[in-house]
């Protein structure tokens, strides 16, 4: 009886080695419910077959968490299932330097197994998940990770790569087992599987910043193109007004007739049908593209401009709201270009959606602040303001949860930010307000 | 009595709006004068100077000065910081969030829209006269969170529910009509709020005047803009006896 309590312990923590350095570091952590199905899969896998199959259960159990990875991640699948083989990396490479490690103190990997693995497996258990806490921690922090658009071919070849490599290493144990362990090879081994490890892992970076260049480069040559459109808007918009010049002079023309007869009834009749609506007309035009000659910051005008004149295209009315120039952001003006983008895109999509087919876009800033404002009509729905940014949760479509979760994560860096979501008369509003930092001067 | 303060550039329009503002102090009977209307900033800005009392502004934003009715109004604010700046502006000029946000401008008028000046002048003396009356202690009745220079207030009457954000060191105000992602802690929120509310969790204060539903069994409660907080046995026993005690009291 003992001896069987003692088995069920050692397999429970078998289990948890090798579930939990994969689920500790995914890009996009699974719920604690589902890590739980997953820990008794593997615990019934490695419990119930150990002892037909011997080592090559582990095959089985990698198998295993793959599938409930895949099947749980809702996004970037193939991503998430990297990460956790990775993850799996890790403990392979820590027990790699545990064995050495005590192989110079004249320990065995026999006398351990032998004489206490309980207390060896609960060491290393501790040992793995507390590292691999911390990487999956920080590595979530890196915000571009979430922004890899690799072409599917590419990341299909990563995940190849990266399960041989895992699938030779567990076959080197399996034959090791049969041979027997010698603290020569395990070292040899360790050193080669690091080295792999190490090569692996450049590769990979290797490739997803080429592919990060590659995409900048695209997006300077789109801001090119947002540019050029911009001066050919600025050029038919001089064009107009030469031509108003030339109907000036007729109106002015024009009024001097009703005068020269002294028709006054005509003359007002003439102003106000005529002459005030065609000033309104040009106030208005003008109004939306030139007001961003107020915006300093380049990436965002560039942004804002597109995004505006897509939304105006579309037959969105579109009021732009700036009167001052706006030189700082007061915080990254990648982080704030890319909640902008977010907030116009969602705002765009909604307002597209919705009768009034509204959209409005303020900066202002004050002394030591900035403050932006997103504005759109919206169909009359009562949306919990909260769920909007938890993940996977949208009013449309699962892209949209997803643009609001960043927004949060990217929020959730700066303490200088009052960030408020509102609902009001049929408009939907995100308000950023952004303080000088006292930190950053 | 409400002073009234005006500033345009344009002699024939500093005469028509004065026109109109004393036509309105004539026939509406109300407590106001009209002390001053200048072409020069300068001279409104050494007037206001010398009187404590807050005013009423008209400014008009393109003033071909050497300040604009902007930077006008953010020299009265230091002065007045409870006054009531209306602008008077072109289509072209207008920027209501950049009013707002800068000087809490009460409102704007249009220049264009010739017909709808008098009511919307009108509109704004009566708004100010009302305001003005109010009594000053309502700011008692807010809590006040500090983001590096900015101080943000939020009428407790307002607040549904604060609860710990997402983010870490942040928490989500709700009101009625939306959520307030602030750099605070619910310690420190709850230290400013009166009686009516009532801490459900370490993460969750609730309005009790906002509360819309108790569901007992599920220990969930159910505010009246639809957001819902779980609470402990413990802290629902509190909470029943609390509010059977205030039962009580309005008894």
């Amino acid at each position: 009886m003992h001896l069987f309590l003692y088995q069920f312990v050692l397999f429970l923590l078998n289990a948890a080695i090798l579930l939990f350095p994969c689920t500790n570091v995914l890009l996009y952590p699974m719920k604690k419910k589902e890590i739980l199905v997953g820990f008794f899969s593997i615990f019934s896998i490695l419990y119930f077959l150990v002892a037909i199959l011997g080592q090559s259960t582990t095959f089985l159990a990698i198998g295993g968490i793959l599938t409930f990875v895949l099947l749980y991640t809702k996004h970037n699948k193939i991503l998430n299932a990297c990460a956790a083989l990775l993850g799996y990396l890790c403990s392979v490479v820590l027990n790699h330097i545990f064995t050495i490690t005590l192989s110079m103190f004249g320990i065995t990997m026999q006398m351990i197994e032998t004489k206490f693995p309980l207390l060896f497996s609960f060491i290393f258990f501790a040992a793995i998940y507390l590292i691999t806490y911390f990487i999956g921690k920080n590595v979530r922090k890196i915000g571009f990770l979430y922004d890899i658009k690799t072409p599917k071919f590419v990341t299909i070849c990563i995940f190849f790569d990266v399960l041989i490599c895992v699938l030779i290493f567990i076959f080197n144990i399996i034959v090791g087992e049969k041979v027997g362990y010698s603290p020569r090879v395990i070292r040899l081994n360790g050193i080669l599987f690091f080295l792999y490890f190490v090569v692996t892992f450049i590769i990979i970076l290797v490739i997803i910043s080429n592919y990060e260049k590659e995409k900048k480069v695209t997006q300077k040559l789109k801001e090119y193109e947002n540019l050029q459109d911009y001066t050919n808007k600025i050029e038919a918009l001089y064009m107009e007004l030469r031509l108003f010049k030339h109907d000036y002079f007729n109106i002015i023309a024009s009024l001097h007739s009703y005068i020269d007869s002294e028709n006054m009834e005509g003359l007002k009749n003439y102003f106000e049908t005529s002459i005030l609506p065609a000033g309104e007309k040009l106030n208005h035009k003008d109004g939306v593209l030139g007001a961003l000659s107020y915006m300093k910051v380049e990436e965002i005008k560039g942004l804002t401009y597109t995004k505006l004149f897509h939304a105006m295209q579309k037959g969105i009315q579109v009021e732009l709201d700036i009167k001052e120039a706006v030189e700082k952001m007061h915080i990254d003006v990648l982080d704030i270009t890319r909640i902008l983008g977010i907030f116009l895109d969602n705002a765009i999509e909604a307002a597209l959606n919705s009768e009034a087919k509204k959209l409005y876009l303020g900066f202002a800033k004050s002394e030591n602040s900035v403050l932006i404002v997103v504005q759109n009509s919206c169909k009359v729905e009562p949306i919990d303001l909260k769920k909007i940014y938890e993940l996977g949760v949208s009013s449309k479509g699962d892209n949209r949860g997803i643009g609001l979760y960043q927004v949060q994560k990217i929020m959730g860096k700066y303490k200088n930010v009052i960030h408020t979501t509102g609902y009001h008369e049929g408009m939907f509003a995100q308000r950023v307000e952004i303080m000088k930092s006292k930190k950053c001067t | 009595m409400l002073p009234i303060y005006l500033c345009d550039d344009q002699k024939e329009h500093l005469q028509r709006l004065s026109k109109i503002i004393q036509n309105i102090i004539t026939f509406e009977g109300v407590d106001m004068e009209l002390v001053l209307a200048s072409k020069d900033p300068d001279s409104l800005l050494e007037k206001m100077k010398k009187s404590s009392k807050p005013a009423l502004y008209f400014l008009d934003i393109d003033l071909k000065a050497n300040m604009s009715g902007l930077d006008l109004a953010v020299e009265i604010r230091r002065f007045d910081p409870r006054g009531f700046i209306v602008f008077i502006t072109t289509h072209d000029e207008m920027a209501p969030l950049t009013f707002q946000y800068k000087v809490e401008a009460m409102d704007y008028i249009v220049k264009e829209k010739v017909e709808e000046i008098q009511g919307k002048i009108k509109e704004c003396m009566l708004y100010a006269l009302k305001q003005y009356a109010l009594p000053s202690n309502m700011v008692h009745r807010a809590i006040a969170m500090q983001v590096e220079d900015r101080i943000v207030m939020i009428s407790q009457d307002d607040i549904i529910l604060v609860e710990s954000s997402l983010q870490i060191h942040k928490v989500t105000i709700y009101t009625k009509d939306s959520a307030i992602d602030i750099t605070s802690s619910i310690k420190a929120i709850k230290a400013q709020l009166d009686e009516n509310f009532f801490q459900c969790s370490k993460s969750c204060v609730i309005n009790i005047k906002r509360l819309a539903q108790i569901d007992k069994k599920k220990r969930i409660l159910f505010m009246d803009n639809g957001k819902e907080c779980t609470i402990s046995v413990r802290q629902m026993k509190i909470l029943e006896k609390q509010l059977m005690d205030s039962d009580m009291k309005l008894k």
